[in-house]
């Protein structure tokens, strides 16, 4: 599985069917469900999908799928 | 099964470590969704000092797990008497069935806790204004609940400020948290339905390094780490559930591979492994945690399939089973059905068949007493009998808030009882058990399909063996195509499967008489009424041939004495024997059906 199949995964095991994701724009906006709990759920469910930790500066600013993306292909 | 009961075995075939983290909230979403029939509703308040709603999915999911369909509301962030006082909060709540109270001292004071050797006196202030504020909440809540409540006391934190000297150091913060945490004890657990939840025994066990992320402690003022989440609901369910449900009564226990190594029948008494040196002293291990159950009330019994003298003289004379036969407050040790034996062990006993436990590390037997008698709690044993009691006391099956003297004296009033029931006997229900087992059987002459499992059967069947005639294969084929001998076979299904060819009969016709050679059965399927399904097959068939009397012969072996009255019982009579045989005749004239056809089992097709 590719990265975007794997966040599909994640995001609709934090969000439910609401999860789905449609572009990279997609966020607390678009999907319903992502408010301050479910975000810090959300880049948990990464972190444990994807085995990588974020720094807690990091976490704010992870708020589009296209920013997790981005962040995703960097090194480790 | 039900959507929720198969929700419920995806949750209890795993421990909290092996779902992984993204599992929990569709696992929780999926539990909201279906009727959660069977599981204990319980509305929690939980006030905290910290942000709690991360653990919802987690408590939804442990809590299923433990049996009770938790819902969860809260107060404003850090609120306490304000929320308990507003009415409007209260109404928002609905009916309460439990309150959990969590204070930690970091949250009212991070001074107090960091910077704790600048001042040592300041900690235990801040202890005893806290230790205050929930007496105060306990009293408000008593002005309209007189339900449980939790109250967490006092986890180490992972930041110890003299580190590797926590210990050596006397006024060190190590030392002071175990005195809050004594004082928490005596000034709160003495309130009637206040409970002290071991918060700080959750951390411990689970590693204060680990056990809170700085992160998440910034960002959103939860400080649990990601990887513990499960189990602060876990534990918290567990404690939820030893308040508001009874505990399990009994531990109803298997024999072989479970209270010892090996198999006793096979291997004999000196056989087993049990003793001071691995594998036997594992076992030896799991049967000091047993007792330690005991001690506090929890009765013992067994449940094992097995010849009863056998296993007896093992848990007799062994000289390293700790257990005794006495500790014992029930034992069916035969060859029914495990269900069965729980089903009676309860009523024996006296008590619900829910507050039945079983640890059994036969993967099939669990199966079958989970589909017969799903009330009955079924541990999960590991393969590894190292961690056999920690399966068991993890279970959470035998938590309790406190030991009361009623509850050690209990495994002796038990043995006097038991006592008492040995001597007027008891009478459990063994037919309607059977009847809601669906028996069928098929009943067939030898042919080359069965030959190899009838003389099998003959070869190697010692219990269930009438006369003990070893006949080769060889030999039945050849007496299959006499006309004067019939080699007849049965096999059986019930509704948990197929038990497959169990029995075997060669009978002899001279004239007017038939005569049993030989009657054989497999053991697994004693006390089903099989043998008195195929006699009674016998009966017939000999009846058509134009007999008018059926003998059956008895040869006793050390092995057979459990059929030495079998042909009584099915209305035959004594007659003459010579030497080691013993005949019985039956009159197949006098009445049509010379040996009933038994109610519990379906006739096969085409039986006349």
């Amino acid at each position: 599985m590719g990265i975007v199949d794997r966040l599909q995964e994640v995001f609709q095991a934090v969000f439910g069917e609401e999860g789905r994701i449609t572009s990279d724009d997609d966020g607390p906006g678009s999907i319903p469900g992502w408010d301050s709990v479910n975000h810090v759920n959300l880049i948990l469910a990464i972190e444990a999908e994807f085995g990588v930790q974020f720094d807690a500066g990091e976490i704010p600013d992870l708020v589009t799928v296209g920013q997790i993306k981005a962040r995703l292909a960097e090194p480790r | 099964m039900t959507e929720i009961e198969t929700l419920l075995a995806a949750v209890r075939a795993r421990d909290p470590s092996e779902i992984r983290l993204t599992e929990y909230p569709s696992l929780a979403r999926q539990l909201l969704n279906v009727e959660r029939g069977g599981l204990r509703p319980l509305n929690v308040v939980v006030l905290s000092t910290f942000t709690t709603e991360f653990i919802d999915p987690f408590l939804v999911v442990e809590g299923a797990r433990h049996g009770l369909q938790v819902s969860i509301s809260r107060g404003g962030f850090a609120q306490f008497e304000q929320a308990l006082l507003d009415p409007g909060t209260r109404e928002s709540w609905g009916a309460i069935d439990a309150i959990v109270l969590q204070m930690r001292i970091e949250d009212v004071d991070r001074n107090a806790v960091v910077r704790y050797p600048a001042d040592p006196s300041v900690f235990p202030g801040r202890v005893a204004e806290t230790i205050e504020r929930l007496e105060s909440c306990v009293a408000i809540i008593r002005e309209w609940s007189d339900g449980p409540i939790l109250i967490a006391n006092f986890a180490m934190p992972s930041l110890r400020p003299l580190t590797v000297y926590e210990a050596h150091a006397g006024d060190s913060l190590t030392y002071a948290v175990a005195a809050a945490n004594r004082e928490l004890w005596n000034r709160l657990a003495p309130l009637a339905g206040v409970y002290v939840w071991d918060y700080a025994g959750l951390v411990a066990s689970r590693g204060s390094d680990t056990w809170t992320d700085p992160r998440l402690w910034a960002l959103a003022r939860a400080p649990i780490s990601s990887e513990n989440r499960p189990f602060f609901a876990a534990h918290l369910a567990r404690t939820l559930k030893g308040v508001v449900e009874p505990s399990a009564k009994c531990l109803v226990l298997d024999l072989d591979n479970t209270v010892w190594g090996g198999v006793v029948g096979d291997d004999g008494v000196e056989g087993l492994q049990l003793g001071d040196e691995y594998p036997g002293s594992a076992f030896k291990e799991f049967q000091r945690a047993v007792l330690g159950l005991r001690d506090r009330g929890i009765l013992l019994a067994v449940a094992s399939r097995n010849d009863l003298d056998v296993a007896r003289r093992a848990i007799e004379t062994h000289p390293d089973m700790l257990i005794r036969w006495e500790d014992f407050a029930a034992t069916r040790i035969n060859w029914n059905p495990k269900s069965l034996g729980l089903r009676e062990i309860a009523a024996e006993l006296n008590i619900g068949i829910d507050s039945l436990v079983l640890f059994d590390d036969n993967p099939v037997e669990r199966a079958e007493v989970r589909e017969s008698v799903p009330e009955v709690r079924v541990i999960e044993v590991p393969t590894d009998v190292t961690r056999y009691a920690i399966a068991l006391y993890e279970s959470g099956h035998f938590d309790v808030p406190s030991v009361t003297e009623e509850d050690r004296g209990r495994a002796r009033a038990y043995q006097a009882e038991r006592a008492r029931a040995d001597a007027r006997g008891s009478a459990p229900s063994l037919e309607e058990f059977l009847r809601g087992l669906d028996m069928m059987v098929e009943i067939g002459h030898l042919d080359a399909l069965n030959q190899e499992r009838v003389a099998q059967l003959v070869a190697k069947t010692n219990q269930f063996n009438l006369t003990t005639r070893r006949y080769t294969k060889a030999q039945l084929e050849t007496m299959a195509t006499e006309d004067d001998r019939e080699v007849i076979w049965l096999r059986l299904r019930d509704r948990f499967g197929d038990a497959g060819l169990v029995a075997v009969a060669i009978l002899q016709l001279c004239e007017q008489t038939a005569i049993i050679d030989s009657l054989i059965m497999s053991c697994r399927v004693m006390n089903r009424h099989v043998e008195q399904a195929l006699t009674s097959h016998l009966a017939s068939l000999a009846k058509a041939r134009g007999c008018t009397q059926l003998i059956g012969e008895y040869r006793p072996t050390s092995k057979n004495h459990i059929v030495a009255g079998l042909y009584p019982a099915l209305g035959f009579a004594a007659a003459d024997g010579d030497g080691e045989t013993r005949r019985f005749v039956l009159d197949l004239v006098v009445n049509a059906e010379p040996i009933p056809w038994p109610e519990t089992i379906q006739s096969p097709a085409g039986r006349t």
